[in-house]
């Protein structure tokens, strides 16, 4: 559970935190959770389901308790990605769509790097599947914005 | 998205060491919690002198009970009872009780479904105007204080409940049956102009209807609590 989950949940509540101490604590929480509430699931896809939106309550949760930290400098951010070994190339558009306000860039995660079909990141985010479109093509929006051009 | 974004985003690993970090902390709950579990079957492994002696208290105990409540000797029959009677309890969020009279609700925005909007809310969610979530839905969140309270219903699939102490809610339903003591939070949905939503409480002696009515013209709801105690 531990090998399958570690790493897609941090990436995900790094990309909601942008700080790595509080999504360490964060995906910590998460197993907790799940071993506290020991909850069975239909297959695999409804497991990864399940720890995707625990993730995502308990990141969002975080930011409300510390709203505070939630105004993470990104050059900060790209300290990050450098020392995970991502290029400055390649992490100019993570960098951007980390810069988005936390509601934008919860769904463009989802949708555009975890890959999850739009109907499933509406399930994920409690969220209708019209205001899902609506978050992307806002992020879009503002994406465009700061890196001057089109994804 | 661009395919190295992707491959770039997949390049974030978990910092060594967290995995074990994680795994040590989930065994050193379950070991603690085996722990309490243990104990507590050793507490009741007594040796069966102390358990004849408890048990001879308990009868000594009751039997004094039972003589001053008039159940043995003078009034053979009576029929006694004990425990709080079933009662329901209607807050608003600031805490004040609502009674026959209508009273205007706190509105809040976010998703109450979302068990991290309801866990703020028992310490207070932040009015709408302060979560910035302009498109999330609207809905008002009663306290309600309960004391063996056993079916919630609703006249529409919206009903959802959150139990504060058991830190557990429920999916959008239209009834509910609980067995419990205490508090719990009671979330309502979003709704139009002049639509009424009512929830029904009742247990095994009380029945309290709580009628909830959203006036957009004043953008805000009113909630009136009705008791039957003699159901």
């Amino acid at each position: 559970m531990f090998e399958r989950y570690t790493d897609m949940l941090y990436r995900l509540c790094y990309s909601i935190l942008l700080q790595k101490e509080d999504a360490e604590d964060a995906v910590q929480d998460v197993f907790l959770i799940y071993y506290r509430k020991q909850p069975t699931f239909a297959d695999e896809d409804h497991e990864k389901a399940w720890f995707i939106r625990v993730a995502v309550n308990r990141c969002k949760d975080l930011l409300r308790r510390n709203k505070i930290r939630t105004a993470v400098p990104l050059s900060e951010v790209e300290e990050t990605l450098a020392a995970e070994g991502i290029e400055h190339e390649e992490s100019q558009v993570l960098t951007a769509i980390y810069g988005l306000p936390e509601k934008y860039r919860i769904v463009m995660i989802l949708h555009y790097l975890e890959e999850y079909p739009i109907a499933q990141v509406a399930e994920l985010c409690k969220l209708t599947p019209s205001a899902v479109k609506m978050r992307l093509s806002r992020g879009r929006e503002q994406l465009k914005a700061s890196l001057g051009r089109e994804l | 998205m661009n395919k190295n974004t992707i491959d770039a985003y997949h390049k974030i690993t978990a910092p060594k060491g967290l995995k074990e970090r994680i795994e040590a902390n989930v065994l050193a709950e379950q070991e603690a919690r085996s722990v309490r579990r243990n104990r507590w079957w050793k507490e009741i492994r007594m040796p069966a002198a102390t358990v004849f002696a408890a048990a001879v208290i308990c009868l000594i105990v009751w039997a004094g009970g039972a003589g001053m409540s008039g159940l043995i000797g003078e009034k053979p029959g009576t029929e006694m009872r004990m425990g709080i009677s079933p009662r329901v309890v209607v807050m608003s969020e600031n805490g004040s009780v609502l009674g026959s009279e209508e009273t205007v609700l706190e509105v809040y925005s976010g998703d109450m479904t979302d068990p991290n909007v309801l866990l703020a809310g028992s310490n207070g969610i932040a009015p709408a105007e302060e979560n910035g979530e302009e498109d999330s839905a609207k809905a008002v969140v009663l306290q309600v204080g309960v004391t063996d309270v056993s079916t919630f219903r609703a006249d529409s699939d919206a009903l959802s409940v959150y139990l504060v102490n058991e830190m557990l809610w429920t999916e959008p339903c239209s009834e509910l049956i609980l067995k419990m003591d205490g508090e719990l939070c009671v979330l309502l949905p979003a709704m139009g102009d002049g639509e009424v939503f009512n929830i029904e409480i009742s247990s095994a002696e009380t029945k309290s209807t709580i009628t909830i009515v959203y006036d957009e013209t004043a953008g805000r709801y009113l909630a009136s609590c009705q008791e039957n105690t003699g159901k």
